[in-house]
Order: C-alpha cells, then sequence, then structure tokens
C-alpha cells in the first residue's frame, strides 16, 4: 500500500448543525479539527423543505412525544422555529469556532434535508453530523438523514454519537480495500493529533493476506512515528465485525467505505449497532 | 480567787513517739481503706445497695477530705463484684433516618457486630460486582432491556408500515412528531395537496389523524412499559442480590442467632440492600460515577455524610456505631467526669462541615458520661455540674425519666430548626454519686424540689477523727500510704510525730487529728523536699517542721506587714504599763488555707446617760451582727450585776480603734467589758496582757476560735519589743484543749517570759487584768468597798443620783 502525502488534506470542514444540546458538541468537536488541520468551519442549517410543505396542509399536526399533546403545524410557527434554531446553531458554531480560533462561515439552506446536506458536503473535506439519540426507545435506530448520508456521501464524514469522546484511540478498519489507504491516511491524522496509537482491524480472508496488510500498515505507521495495536478478523462476517467493534472498540472507528461489509445497508446496521463515533471514508 | 498561768505541757500535745512502734514508715503497712469516715461508708454502702428508684448519693463534705478517693475506692470494690453491663450500639433506622435505633448486646458483642457489619461492608462490593457481572445476570438484563426496546420498535415500525401503506411519512418536527402525504419519497406540496380530489383529501386527512390518535397511544404507554421494564430490571436486580448477600449475612445471623434484636436489625439491613441495590452499585462504579453517587443518595434520601472521604455514604448505613464497648471491662463500671458540660454529660451528635453546610448521621453519636456509667457509678462534682449550663437539668432529666435522650442544645430549647437526629433513648441503670460541699447539699435541699426525691442519700465526710493510740498507729499507717503511693522518702517516726502534731495543729484540738487528707499531703510532699534539698535520704522531724515554717512564710506577708505596723507605732498597741479604758483584744484574720492573730485595741468610755452602750462598729456598720450581740449581752450583764434596783444611769462607748475594715464575732466581748469595767471604775488595765473570749450576761468566759494564732499574735509583738514577763494573754478555760502552741511560745512559757492564763468568769480576768481583786457580794448583795465590783457599784449609784439630781433640776 503506498501513499501520496498530498493525497489527504482537509481545508473545509462543513458541519451539520440544530439547535440541540448535543449540536454544541459536534460544533465543538468540528471546531477542535479545524484547528488541527487549519482547516475553515462551515456550519450548515437546513430548514426542512418537507416540513414547510406539511405545515401548509390542514392535516399538519405535531404530536408531543414529552405530553403527547397534539398542536396544530403552522407555517409561520415552523419558520420561526427554523429561524429560533438557525440562530441557535449559528451562536453555537461562532462560540466553538472562537474557543479555537478557527475562521468559519455559517450558511441557512432550504431545501430537502439529506439532498441537501449531500450537496454541501461535495465542497467539503470532511463532513460532520451528528447522531442524537431520542429518549423513546422506538427512534434508536438511525434516523432517515443518517442513513441516507450514510450510504450517499461522498468524501470523508463523520458521524458522531453523543456519549463517545473523540480523545480515545481510533480504531481503522483495515479490508485492503482501495480506499484503505485513505482510511489510512486519516486515521494518522487522528491518532497524531491525540498522540495515540491507533488499534488496527485486520479484515481478511486468511492469515497470509491479513499479515501482508499488517506489515505493510506497521511501515506506513513508523514512517510516521506511529505503531499500532494489531487485531484480526479472518473472513469476517456483519456480526463478528460488529461484535469486535462493540466490544473492543472504544474511540472514533474509521471504515473504508468500499468492501461488502462497509456499504449500503450492512453499513447501516453496523453504525446502528455500534455507539462509536464513524468516519466514513469514500 | 488567784488564777495561775497555765503549765507549759498544757499549752502542746506532743506525740509520744513511744507509742509509734516503727522506727521509718518503711516498716508499716499500707493503710487499706481510710482513716474514719464509719458514717460515709455505710450511707454509700447503703445507697449503692438500694435498688429503688431515687437513691442517689452526694457525698457531702469539705473540699481536701479525700472524698473522691474514698468514694471511687469504694466503688470501685463493689463494681468489681457486680456483672458486666451491656454494649451500647447505635444503628441506622430503615424506616425513620433521622431516629437512630438502640442496640442493648451483651458485653463485648457490640465491636464484634460492629466488625462483622464492616466486613460486609468491605465485601458488600465484591459481592453485588461478581454477582452482576455474572453471565446469567448479563444475559436476563440485556434480554429485558431488548424486550423494552423491541416493544416499542415493534410499536413504532408498525406505525411506520401502516403510514407508508396509506403514503404517508412519519417526520420529525422541531417540537414534534408529525404524519404527512408523500409521493416519490417528498411530501406532497401543499397547492398539489390541493389539485387532490376532495374524495382523495378527505381520507389523507383520516388517514394522518388515525395514525395520530395510534402515536399518541404509543406515546402515552410508552412511560408505563419503560416503568414494567424498570420493575422488571429492579426484581431481577433483588433476586440476584438477595442471592448474592444472603451467605454473607447468614454467617453473621447464625453468630448473633440468640439476640433477637440483631437477627431483626440484619434482616432490615439484607431488605435495604436488596432495595437499595442499584444505588450500591452505582457508588461502586469508581471514583467516575460521582455524580452517580450524589444521584443514587438522593434517591435514597440520605445525607451525603462523609469525612473520610474514602467510605461511601451510602454504605455508611450499614455500619454499627459502639458507643459504649465493654469487650475489655471487668465489673460494672465507674466513670467519673471531670468535665461535666452537657455534652460530655448526656452525650452528643457530632457535625462535620460540609460544602457550607453541617451533616451528621448515626456514626457520629457520641456516648455521654451517663452512657458509659450506665449499668454502674457516675461520680461527678456538685459544683461543676451546677456551674456548667443545663447540666444539672439534663441529669436529673435523666435520672427521672430512666433514660438517656441525646438531644442537642439546640433542639432542646428550639433555638435551631434544622432536622438533625433524634437517636432512641437508651434504657438508664446508673447511681449517681455528687461530690460536693455540706453548704451546697443544704442549698441544694432548700431550692430544688427535685433533689430530695432523686439524691436521697447524704454521706457526711468528716474533717477529724479522736486523737486515740490506734487512731495514731492508723494515722502512722495512712501517712506510710501516702509516702509509699506518691514515692517519697521514708519518713522517721519523729518525723511522723510532727504530722501528727501538726496535724491537730490543723483542727486547733489537742485531742483530735485533722483527716483533710489534701493538707497532710502537702505536708509529707513538702517535708520531702524540704529532706531532699538538706541531702537526707530519711525525712525527719527538722524536715517537717522546715516545711510547715516554710509553709507559713510563704502565706504570712500580710501578717509580717500588719506586726510592722504595730512595732512602728502606726497602729497603737500597748504591750506594757497600764490605762484605764484601754484593753488588748485579739481577732483573727483568716487568708484562706493561713490565718493569723492581730492583737486590737478596745477601748470604753463613759458619761451620763440613760443606760446605752453605744457600739461604735454597729453605729457605723461596721460591726457584724454576732459583734453587735456580743456588746449587748455586756449591757445585760451590767444592768443584771450592778443596778438591779435602780436605773443604769449611763452611757458608755465602745470601740476597737484603728479597726478600719469590718468586726465580727463576740470574741471580744469579754474584753470590751474589762474596758468598761475599767473606765467606770477608772481601775487602769494592764497593757502586758491581751484578751479573748467571749462572756455571757452571767458574766461566764466562753470559748472561742483561732485561739493558738490569737495568742501567737501577741506574742510575736511582745517578743518583738522584748518579752517582759509579764506579758501573756487571757484565754477562756473551755479553749485549753485547743492550744496547740507554736514551740516558740511555749519555750517562752516555760522560761516564764509569758503567760497563758485559763479563766471562766470575767470576775477573774478582770483581777488578772487590775492586780484589783473584783470582791464577791454579801449577803445582802453588796460588794467589798476596796474590790473592783464595790467600785463599779458605787460609781453607777453616783451617776444614778446625778441623774436623778438633774432630772429634779429640769422639773423645777
Amino acid at each position: 500500500m503506498n501513499r501520496d502525502k498530498d493525497q489527504f488534506s482537509i481545508r473545509r470542514i462543513l458541519v451539520a448543525l440544530d439547535a440541540s444540546p448535543f449540536s454544541r458538541r459536534t460544533a465543538q468537536a468540528a471546531a477542535d479539527l479545524a484547528a488541527e488541520f487549519g482547516a475553515e468551519l462551515v456550519g450548515l442549517f437546513v430548514e426542512d423543505v418537507n416540513l414547510l410543505n406539511l405545515a401548509g396542509l390542514p392535516l399538519a399536526r405535531e404530536i408531543s412525544p414529552f405530553s403527547s399533546a397534539m398542536r396544530q403545524l403552522s407555517r409561520e410557527r415552523l419558520q420561526r422555529a427554523f429561524r429560533s434554531q438557525s440562530e441557535a446553531a449559528k451562536g453555537t458554531l461562532a462560540a466553538a469556532a472562537a474557543s479555537r480560533n478557527v475562521p468559519w462561515t455559517f450558511r441557512v439552506v432550504r431545501g430537502a434535508v439529506t439532498s441537501a446536506i449531500i450537496a454541501e458536503a461535495s465542497a467539503a473535506d470532511l463532513m460532520i453530523l451528528g447522531r442524537m439519540t431520542w429518549p423513546q426507545g422506538g427512534f434508536r435506530r438511525l434516523g432517515s438523514t443518517v442513513r441516507v448520508v450514510l450510504q450517499e456521501s461522498r468524501g470523508v464524514t463523520m458521524v458522531l454519537h453523543e456519549e463517545i469522546s473523540l480523545s480515545v484511540p481510533i480504531t481503522l478498519v483495515v479490508d485492503g480495500s482501495p480506499l484503505g489507504e485513505k482510511a489510512l491516511e486519516v486515521a494518522i491524522r487522528l491518532s497524531k493529533m491525540r498522540e495515540l496509537s491507533p488499534y488496527i482491524l485486520i479484515l481478511a480472508q486468511d492469515k497470509d493476506s491479513a499479515y501482508r496488510l499488517q506489515e505493510s500498515v506497521q511501515e506506513q505507521l513508523a514512517k510516521e512515528g506511529l505503531s499500532g495495536r494489531f487485531r484480526t478478523l479472518v473472513k469476517p462476517s456483519l456480526a463478528s465485525l460488529t461484535w469486535w467493534l462493540e466490544t473492543e472498540a472504544r474511540g472514533p472507528v474509521v471504515l473504508p467505505c468500499s468492501g461488502e461489509l462497509l456499504q449500503g445497508e450492512a453499513l447501516c446496521t453496523l453504525v446502528d449497532r455500534i455507539s462509536n463515533p464513524v468516519v466514513l471514508v469514500r | 480567787m488567784k488564777v495561775n498561768p497555765l503549765p507549759p505541757e498544757e499549752l502542746f500535745q506532743e506525740c509520744d513517739i513511744a507509742q509509734l512502734n516503727f522506727e521509718t514508715t518503711d516498716d508499716l503497712e499500707e493503710l487499706e481503706g481510710f482513716v474514719g469516715q464509719p458514717r460515709a461508708a455505710e450511707s454509700l454502702e447503703f445507697g449503692t445497695t438500694i435498688q429503688h428508684e431515687g437513691y442517689n448519693i452526694f457525698a457531702s463534705g469539705s473540699s481536701g477530705t479525700g472524698k473522691f478517693r474514698f468514694v471511687r475506692r469504694l466503688l470501685e470494690e463493689k463494681a468489681a463484684k457486680e456483672p458486666v453491663p451491656s454494649d451500647l450500639c447505635y444503628v441506622y433506622n430503615f424506616k425513620e433516618p433521622h431516629k437512630p435505633c438502640i442496640l442493648v448486646l451483651p458485653a463485648g458483642k457490640g465491636k464484634g457486630l460492629a466488625r462483622d457489619m464492616d466486613t460486609v461492608i468491605q465485601e458488600l462490593g465484591n459481592v453485588l460486582r461478581a454477582a452482576f457481572e455474572n453471565e446469567e445476570y448479563q444475559n436476563r438484563r440485556q434480554s429485558l432491556a431488548q424486550e423494552l426496546i423491541e416493544r416499542q420498535q415493534e410499536a413504532f415500525e408498525e406505525l411506520q408500515r401502516e403510514a407508508e401503506q396509506k403514503q404517508l411519512r412519519l417526520l420529525r418536527t422541531p417540537a414534534g412528531f408529525a404524519f404527512a402525504p408523500v409521493r416519490n419519497g417528498e411530501v406532497i406540496p401543499p397547492d398539489e395537496f390541493e389539485r387532490l380530489s376532495e374524495e382523495q383529501r378527505r381520507k389523507v386527512e383520516q388517514d394522518a389523524e388515525e395514525l395520530q390518535q395510534k402515536t399518541q397511544k404509543i406515546f402515552q404507554r410508552l412511560p408505563t412499559w419503560e416503568r414494567e421494564a424498570r420493575e422488571k430490571l429492579r426484581q431481577l436486580n433483588r433476586e440476584i442480590t438477595g442471592y448474592a448477600i444472603q451467605p454473607l449475612l447468614d454467617e453473621i445471623r447464625r453468630r448473633y442467632s440468640d439476640l433477637g434484636g440483631v437477627t431483626e436489625y440484619l434482616n432490615t439491613v439484607e431488605e435495604d440492600i436488596v432495595h437499595n441495590v442499584e444505588a450500591l452499585l452505582s457508588q461502586d462504579a469508581g471514583s467516575g460515577g460521582q455524580a452517580m453517587q450524589v444521584r443514587a443518595q438522593q434517591r435514597l434520601g440520605s445525607s451525603p455524610v462523609d469525612g473520610s472521604q474514602s467510605e461511601s455514604p451510602i454504605v455508611r448505613r450499614y455500619k454499627v456505631n459502639v458507643i459504649v464497648d465493654h469487650s475489655e471491662s471487668e465489673g460494672v463500671p465507674v466513670v467519673y467526669e471531670d468535665n461535666p458540660v452537657y455534652q460530655n454529660l448526656l452525650g452528643r451528635v457530632e457535625h462535620i462541615a460540609h460544602m457550607g453546610t453541617l451533616l451528621t448521621d448515626f456514626n457520629m453519636i457520641r456516648a455521654g458520661a451517663i452512657h458509659r456509667a450506665n449499668g454502674g457509678y457516675l461520680i461527678l462534682d456538685a459544683l461543676k455540674l451546677l456551674t456548667e449550663p443545663f447540666a444539672w437539668e439534663g441529669l436529673k432529666r435523666a435520672l427521672r425519666s430512666r433514660e438517656a435522650k441525646i438531644e442537642s442544645l439546640g433542639q432542646r430549647y428550639s433555638l435551631i430548626s434544622t432536622i438533625s437526629l433524634e437517636p432512641e433513648p437508651v434504657p438508664l441503670s446508673i447511681k449517681v454519686v455528687l461530690l460536693g460541699p455540706p453548704i451546697l447539699y443544704y442549698l441544694l435541699r432548700q431550692f430544688d424540689p427535685e433533689f430530695p426525691k432523686l439524691f436521697k442519700v447524704v454521706a457526711d465526710f468528716d474533717t477529724v477523727i479522736d486523737r486515740t493510740p490506734e487512731a495514731l498507729e492508723t494515722y502512722s499507717r495512712l501517712i506510710a500510704g501516702i509516702i509509699k503511693r506518691e514515692q517519697l522518702r521514708k519518713f522517721h517516726r519523729d518525723a511522723v510525730a510532727r504530722v501528727i502534731e501538726q496535724s491537730a495543729r490543723l483542727v486547733s484540738d489537742k485531742e483530735k487529728l485533722s483527716i483533710h487528707l489534701q493538707s497532710i499531703s502537702d505536708l509529707i510532699r513538702e517535708a520531702d523536699y524540704w529532706a531532699s534539698q538538706n541531702g537526707r535520704d530519711l525525712v525527719t522531724r527538722e524536715d517537717v517542721q522546715q516545711a510547715i515554717d516554710a509553709m507559713v512564710y510563704r502565706s504570712d506577708l500580710l501578717r509580717e506587714k500588719m506586726q510592722e505596723l504595730i512595732k512602728r507605732n502606726t497602729i497603737l498597741i500597748d504591750t506594757e504599763g497600764s490605762k484605764v479604758g484601754q484593753v488588748n483584744g485579739l481577732s483573727v484574720i483568716s487568708l484562706g488555707d493561713f490565718s493569723f492573730g492581730r492583737p486590737s485595741r478596745i477601748t470604753a468610755r463613759i458619761r451620763l446617760g440613760k443606760g446605752e452602750l453605744v457600739d461604735i462598729e454597729r453605729e457605723v456598720e461596721m460591726g457584724g451582727p454576732i459583734h453587735s450581740k456580743g456588746v449587748l449581752i455586756l449591757a445585760g450583764f451590767l444592768g443584771a450585776r450592778y443596778a438591779m434596783n435602780r436605773p443604769l444611769s449611763l452611757s458608755a462607748s465602745l470601740v476597737f480603734e484603728q479597726s478600719y475594715s469590718g468586726v465580727e464575732g463576740d470574741s471580744a466581748s469579754s474584753a470590751e467589758l474589762y474596758a468598761l469595767l475599767s473606765a467606770i471604775s477608772e481601775i487602769p488595765i494592764k497593757q502586758s496582757l491581751a484578751v479573748t473570749g467571749s462572756v455571757n450576761q452571767h458574766g461566764q468566759i466562753q470559748p472561742i476560735g483561732g485561739v493558738n494564732e490569737k495568742i501567737e499574735g501577741f506574742f510575736d509583738i511582745c517578743k518583738a519589743r522584748g518579752l517582759t514577763g509579764e506579758q501573756g494573754v487571757l484565754i477562756p478555760a473551755s479553749n485549753v484543749k485547743n492550744l496547740m502552741l507554736r514551740r516558740d511560745v511555749v519555750e517562752a512559757v516555760k522560761d516564764g517570759q509569758f503567760h497563758i492564763f485559763a479563766i471562766e468568769t470575767v470576775d477573774q480576768g478582770i483581777e488578772l487584768l487590775t492586780g484589783v481583786e473584783a470582791g464577791d457580794p454579801d449577803a445582802e448583795g453588796n460588794y467589798p468597798e476596796n474590790s473592783i465590783n464595790g467600785i463599779v457599784h458605787r460609781r453607777l449609784e453616783a451617776l444614778a443620783e446625778k441623774e436623778r439630781e438633774f432630772r429634779g433640776s429640769e422639773k423645777e
């Protein structure tokens, strides 16, 4: 596995925000990364056009998950809520950026949330979004926005989880796919930022292949002055990979999204099951 | 009726060393018990044996009589034979946490139970961790969690499926959820929706409404499902906990199976652990779980009390606070509380400052003296007890209610309104012995109505014993005991004899000995000191004398100053010649532990009058009531003896010259009478003599106090001016038994340089003082012409005649 040093650089980080308390942590994590990479921070708030459309319908009613109360959802109220939320999100980003002294901009766009995020992400080197857990168990599974982003985003995407910090060793999944090199580069950058040696999980069909992959990764890490802690999964399945990450990985997981296990619905299932932040590399 | 001076042997009772059958105190056996006090011993025996309510004891006696040692020794001897009382422990009250429960356990069991519960606390974390990390538990727990998730997911997935079937989608809104009609994955815009047929629109609206209602119902059921899930988890936790801790507690239960209270307590502990296992596990999560600890405390409703920071407040509730431990006791306790402040006496609940507030729990309950002495005896100094605020009232309350209740003063008097602990009262079975001076006993008896009900027994301590040959032996052994106990040099029997003589001097009685142990012990210690200063290993009579002299020297600065004033004629005292109407009286100045005699000039002047006897001291309110009484007795005497058939037509004034402070006592009344008789008769009184003694209306001389000091006071003045052989002191004959005079006085008497006259009547006294016969009345009541009484009689008759003449001329 050869690597060109100029192949991967992060100059622009897009962070998708809403008004939730978790957004503060997302914004702060984005600001930390921007400071480390010397990147510009771009905040994004999407006014969901689907909701606006819904609010224009006579049947638009909002049900509170806490009180079960139902109330009319008007366009005016919704727009007011969007304005308020976008202001809050902007303030959050400004505070986070100021704390790390990084340049920032903030955009409010109107559109379908998923497509708006993916569209904006095309101009960024790294996209960060939060994956919030709602108190109701029924919504613990990934929301549709995250699911679509997981499957359709390009470049490098980081999905944060509210319970896991970035300040712990990262885990890199190496499957020998073409994106492996870029994933390694991302893992190295993140590890050096935290001055922590990464865990490397090798996915291979046999021990020899695994050994070769390990040697190659070891060599790259050594060049960067890092040492990795290696684990191997021979003939991995989605279940075994999920189990390993669930039980062993403590920090962010870097996933090169090209192999069979790390694409499409399998990827969604994996991300759904583990509670770690994930960095998707495409 | 001539009165002879007392022979020297009457002036001092030497200790006959022939009666001391030992060479040094090393030859003597230490005295077991005490000298004297049979009455006190019997009272104490009675008071400590009788088992009825209120039979507590007041040991009444002067300070320094050895009451404390006597009482403690007697009680300790008695206590050693009685069975050891129970241990007292406070434990957490799981039903009412602010009212800790008392556990009364057989001696030594309290400490054992506390140790066992500490082991439980130490093991609890491991046991619970092991049980809850067990695979079986984890599987069952995950299964329960999964059950809830699946239940919720099932409901929402069903909802979403139904929505999809109806071309609707569940959307997240800024404040909740909503259903929207979709086409090609996007919400139908309003204008398109408007273009739908009315039937289509109605159908969509009906579907949405139906789903909205279903969603509402699901949301309403969510908390119930979660509650059910939590309850199932709790049940599981309890089951696992019970299983895990039962062996741990069973081991203790077996050990205390005969103690119902402990078994009951252990059952509540088990129940509590099972109910609060989540909190226990949270605190066990380590330092990272600090916030969870606090939450757990809040759930448990307990105070976060933790002085050490190392002990979790949650597990502190399982500790056992042994406030009284008798594991090493033999017999019942005998407790002396030297500082009987309210808290020391009745116990207290301590607090610690935590984040600006004061916190406590049952582990911070501390026993008072009544708890420690429970089942046995408590000795207290009455004066200290009475001078400590609220202590006396607290003790009486405890004795009255027969229970020891720990209450802070703030609580008791509602000074603070914050919640504190109300520990369960301890049943009290105790004998209290108060030590105090008699005056305190009488005052309490008179002014505190509860005192006679609670302290029915008085043990009176005497300060003297009879000076019998047997007593001399006992006394010598007492001295030997003090010497051995204090590891002093041995005393030669001469030294012991001198101590005994000084003991008699202390009580001013040849026939008695002092058992004021403090004074005797001080003398012995100081004699030992002087022996060491003199380079002797054996304490001799000289060392004892040196100790006595040094004691006097240290205290007699005032005496010296007073005598100097007399010697320099600032205070006028004649010790030679004769004067009409002037006599040397003697008084005693007491400086606490030291007294000395001081001569005072007493003068009398007379004039024509109506029988008034003016006591100038009384007129200016410098004379006490006893002194005034003495002077009024003189008027009675004069009237009865010289003016039976006519009015007493004189006015006389009496004064203590150069007296600038008060005069009290009647010991100068005979001197005043002599001055008066001299003034009336105009026969001078010898100034070489001094007088002490009170007189009654019949002219009999009565005993007085401080006779030795008075004689020595006048002797010192005479000696300083030079003894003439004429000087001396007149004392009441009844005071001869009190004479224990200084050696130099006795020597002067022996040499004929100084004289002590013991007189019984005024006539004897006036004869000695004037050298003129007093004169006895004949059958008709007339006195010899040239006798004192005859002259006085005549002068008074003449004064009466003058008064008659004076009255007659007034009428004309």
